[in-house]
């Protein structure tokens, strides 16, 4: 008896200490391959920690672009968006009226006019829906005086599931409840809310009626009589991602003299400029490339860049409960409405 | 128990043995095995003992050697004071190379103009004073007496750095003369300045050729990208700018082109602020008109009168700018914004290190190199 309980706490003593040494083994290799990369190269941790985050989620987080245009833009606008942000998109397609297989403009058969804008858009998302409609994640509908940062809305985006029915822009409020997203700003859309956009809403002409009205409305009343939610892409400060307004309006307060604060749908943030912005509009053809420059070439000596994390994804019914909350949303601005015919 | 089992099949099987020497056998063997067993126990708790205590004092170790490097490997630069080190080193180059801007401009700019220098670039300085001729509550001004036309620049430019030196030349290292439609980066002045002693006589800024008649490797330094003089520049200019061999006495004419023809004769060098891969830092337009290659003929002025061969292409804008001029006030916070608010992952992140001191007598100023005339 004597020797048995002698050998059970041997055995016992044994297999902790190599369980503990099993362990610490693998912390020390983890740890000194760390620091032998530090060595080698100081701050290159943190180089490719931000670098392979962005092409992860580049791949993660797909999104196709579609950039609508005239042709007389194509030489100009388009060439600048194909060689600036543009890059940046999973697939990147132009709608247009007349086809350039070298830029990748697509005509989609409608007249340009402004009155057309909204069949245009249509067009579109039937074509993309067609050719495309199941090889991406997210939608994004952008103008040819959009500048977009491709990273910050994949940031915005990978929470959300795409089998969601939900997109994201700058909200404007108007006589239908849910509201719509400006067209200038873009608005990305998830593969769901496309997929019945294309088989609920264009073959219904009460849920969706051809007019001439505004594109970016009437996109929002046919999202919303199929069920698509408005998501709120505004950062943790409240302050606006998406903006409808070039950066000159927009920075470094929100304006006041204009039709914005009485369209917006939250209350308006005085302080704007959001850490984590989106998309700007009205932007000058020579700005694409001097936004390329300022954001993505130039650096400022000594001023390390802060380093962020990806929100975590949602879970089904964390999902769920957002949705419905976004669902019953109702505007918070407090300013006039804008009288509208 | 066991040794008496054992003792037993002994005298059962060698009955003679047993008999002969039963007492002394049975006793002496009984005792080696006790203690033998006690030995054992005593040896293993030892053992036991001894390892745990081991492995403890590795994890200790592990666990403190561990720690400093992942310290260290969260820092993105080279170069850090073991004292200081939480701060960054665009911070402490704040702290040693002290710059001083001075911003020319006339009441009717305060509100649209000045202000916004003062709430974006004109906060990262180390001091800031606004040469104008009325004093703001908000601005920092230093009234000029000079009055306040266009072709008085010249004599308002050489009134403020003489104010300046009688008055503010403890306050820094390096004086910078900028307008109020100019956009600075401090960080990346204090880079470029960094190698160069502020006892040197030299000043930088963007490098055109000299106008009317002229030595072969003389300079001046645009007025609207700015110009930067060393504390020993300023003094070299503040007592010889009086002579009247040297430097206009009039208040008119061009207020950079006087510049550099006054510091020229006084002896001051004409830097060359260009980065490493020959770009330039300092800009006299603003970023869109050098970046627009396609729509910019070898006529463009810029080509005729630069000093150093200016070529325009996305690959010639320093990752460091200095300056860029022609920034309307409501750009100021676009800048700002994109560059000191902006999060963005696709941004490249580079390892950076200061760079060597340069001594005077190792410094080397090439000539000109644009054959456009």
């Amino acid at each position: 008896m004597y020797r048995n309980i002698l050998c059970l706490v041997l055995g016992l003593i044994i297999g902790i200490q190599l369980t503990d040494f099993l362990e610490y083994f693998q912390l020390t290799d983890s740890q000194f391959a760390s620091t032998s990369i530090t060595q080698l190269e100081e701050g290159a941790s943190q180089l490719a920690t931000e670098e392979e985050l962005a092409l992860w989620l580049h791949n993660e987080t797909r999104v196709l672009c579609m950039v609508l245009t005239l042709p007389k833009n194509h030489q100009s606008r388009v060439r600048r968006v194909k060689g600036t942000w543009g890059r940046r998109c999973n697939k990147l397609i132009f709608i247009s009226s007349q086809e350039d297989r070298e830029l990748g403009v697509i005509d989609v058969g409608v007249p340009e006019d402004r009155n057309n804008l909204y069949l245009k858009m249509r067009k579109a998302l039937e074509y993309v829906y067609r050719n495309h409609g199941e090889d991406y994640d997210w939608f994004l509908k952008a103008d040819d005086d959009t500048f977009v940062i491709m990273e910050n809305l994949r940031f915005l985006l990978y929470p959300y599931d795409p089998e969601a029915a939900l997109y994201f822009g700058h909200r404007f409020r108007t006589t239908f409840p849910q509201g719509y997203m400006s067209g200038g700003a873009g608005y990305v859309m998830s593969r769901d809310a496309l997929r019945r956009l294309n088989l609920f809403a264009f073959n219904n002409s009460q849920f969706c009626p051809i007019n001439n009205n505004s594109e970016d409305r009437q996109i929002g009343f046919c999202l919303q009589n199929v069920g698509v939610v408005a998501g709120d892409s505004r950062d943790e400060e409240g302050r606006d991602r998406f903006l409808p307004l070039s950066l000159k309006f927009m920075l470094p307060t929100f304006p006041t003299d204009n039709w914005l604060p009485k369209l917006t749908f939250y209350e308006p943030v005085n302080e704007t400029g959001s850490t984590s912005g989106i998309s700007f509009h009205y932007v000058k053809i020579h700005e694409f490339e001097m936004y390329e420059y300022l954001l993505y070439r130039l650096h400022i000596f000594g001023t390390p860049l802060s380093q962020r994390t990806l929100p975590p994804r949602l879970g089904p019914d964390e999902l769920q409960n957002q949705l419905n909350q976004w669902a019953q949303e109702n505007s918070t601005n407090s300013n006039a409405w804008l009288k509208q015919e | 128990m066991a040794g008496e089992y054992i003792i037993l099949e002994n005298s059962s099987t060698y009955p003679g043995f047993h008999s002969s020497s039963n007492g002394l056998a049975n006793g002496m063997y009984r005792s080696a095995q006790r203690i033998s067993t006690d030995r054992l126990v005593l040896l293993i708790l030892l053992v036991s003992t001894t390892v745990i205590g081991l492995f403890a004092y590795w994890d200790v170790m592990v666990l403190n050697a561990g720690a400093l490097p992942l310290s260290r490997g969260t820092s993105s630069v080279d170069y850090m004071e073991p004292g200081l080190r939480n701060e960054t080193l665009a911070e402490k180059m704040h702290r040693e190379v002290r710059v001083l801007c001075w911003v020319l401009t006339t009441p009717k700019y305060h509100k649209t103009r000045a202000i916004h220098v003062l709430r974006t670039w004109g906060k990262r300085c180390n001091k800031i004073y606004f040469m104008t001729s009325e004093p703001d509550d908000e601005l920092p001004t230093v009234v000029l007496t000079k009055p306040d036309r266009y072709e008085m620049l010249w004599g308002k430019t050489k009134e403020a750095f003489v104010h300046i030196h009688e008055q503010m030349r403890h306050e820094a290292d390096w004086f910078i003369k900028a307008d109020d439609d100019t956009y600075l980066f401090l960080e990346n002045l204090r880079y470029m300045l960094y190698p160069y002693s502020p006892e040197t006589p030299i000043y930088f800024g963007f490098n055109y050729k000299m106008v009317g008649t002229h030595q072969k490797n003389e300079s001046y330094m645009s007025g609207g990208s700015g110009y930067v003089l060393s504390r020993e520049a300023l003094r070299i200019f503040a007592e010889g700018v009086n002579d009247t061999t040297k430097c206009r006495q009039e208040d008119d004419h061009a207020e950079d082109v006087e510049m550099g023809k006054c510091l020229f004769n006084l002896g001051v060098k004409a830097g060359d602020s260009r980065d490493e891969q020959l770009r330039n830092r300092f800009y006299p337009i603003a970023p869109y008109g050098a970046l627009l290659s396609g729509n910019v003929g070898m006529d463009f002025w810029l080509y005729k009168y630069a000093y150093y061969n200016p070529r325009s292409c996305m690959d010639c804008l320093s990752e460091y700018p200095v300056a860029f001029h022609y920034v309307h006030s409501k750009q100021l916070y676009v800048y700002d914004y994109f560059n000191y608010q902006f999060q963005l992952s696709g941004r490249a992140q580079v390892a950076e290190r200061l760079p060597k001191k340069i001594r005077e007598e190792e410094l080397v100023i090439p000539e000109s190199d644009n054959p456009v005339s």
